[in-house]
């Protein structure tokens, strides 16, 4: 039976991109994953440990950059603290610390300062090292919760049997981040992706991936 | 005059002491941050490389208090 309408090719359309699934191949935005990336598809230029040379990552994904509100707020408290502390000095020279020499008053604020500046690098490598990853072949999560903790879990494309995303919140439905749970065959365990954007995205490419390998 | 000396002592000890387990701290900070380097890199390693930086110039400032503590 002769085709009715055919689509026309786009003119940037390459081979492989049509070998992607659906959204992938028309979604190419973010394709060059800078320091706060959230969310990359099909990101250009990112390796991990035993990458195949067939493998090719279709989503790269960490927590939504909002998520690093709270220690970011945190942390400029704690840097305000000590500014009218000096300013009034004479209102607080009840308090021991405020009594000390110069020195020594220098000394700590250089080590508070320090501590502060350590407490923010800490959590932003904690959240830029927290990453998951989709490729063709494989579900990849990286945790890396605070600095002795590091859990790399993976699984096949072909033991995922469902993709879904919770989505509890104000902040988070404002925001549009959500919990993304994928779902495995049997007693292997789940991957929970937490806080991502775009948690619709991210499900549909997951079930795209899953209906892919239904048709082969 | 003595008690001012002591407390002088005691918090030099103290300062001393927090600066060293600083630098502790950041060779364990280093350590995690060159070995996820291997298991997830981007093409910009020079992310990594700008992390190594920060730590090195953190080493630096601890150092340079050690030294002020110790004086």
């Amino acid at each position: 039976m002769p085709d009715l309408f055919v689509a026309k090719k786009a003119k940037g359309e390459t081979k492989s991109s049509s070998s992607l699934p659906l959204n992938l191949s028309k979604d190419r935005a973010g394709n060059h994953p800078h320091m706060f990336t959230s969310l990359a598809i099909n990101p250009d230029g990112i390796f991990f440990e035993d990458k195949e040379e067939d493998e090719k990552i279709l989503l790269f994904i960490r927590r939504h950059f909002i998520t690093n509100l709270r220690w970011i707020l945190l942390a400029i408290a704690l840097a305000l603290i000590p500014i009218p502390l000096i300013y009034f000095r004479d209102t607080f020279s009840f308090l021991p610390f405020v009594n000390l020499p110069l020195r020594f008053i220098t000394f700590f604020l250089i080590f508070y300062y320090l501590v502060i500046f350590t407490y923010m690098f800490v959590n932003f490598i904690t959240w830029y090292f927290n990453i998951g990853l989709i490729t063709n072949k494989r579900v990849i999560d990286i945790d890396f919760s605070g600095l002795i903790y590091t859990n790399v879990a993976a699984t096949k494309i072909s033991l995922v049997q469902d993709a879904s995303y919770t989505q509890i919140g104000a902040i988070r439905s404002f925001f549009n981040y959500a919990d993304v749970l994928v779902q495995t065959a049997g007693t292997l365990d789940n991957f929970i992706f937490e806080a991502v954007p775009q948690p619709e995205k991210i499900v549909k490419i997951v079930e795209s991936l899953i209906g892919k390998r239904a048709d082969k | 005059m003595t008690d001012l000396f002591d407390i002088h002592i005691i918090l030099k000890i103290g300062f001393l002491i927090l600066d060293v387990f600083y630098i502790i701290f950041l060779f364990v900070v280093l350590n995690r941050v060159s070995s996820m380097s291997k298991i997830i890199r981007e093409i910009h390693d020079a992310i990594i490389l700008k992390f190594v930086a920060v730590i090195k110039v953190l080493f630096a400032i601890s150092l340079f208090l050690l030294g002020l503590a110790i004086l």
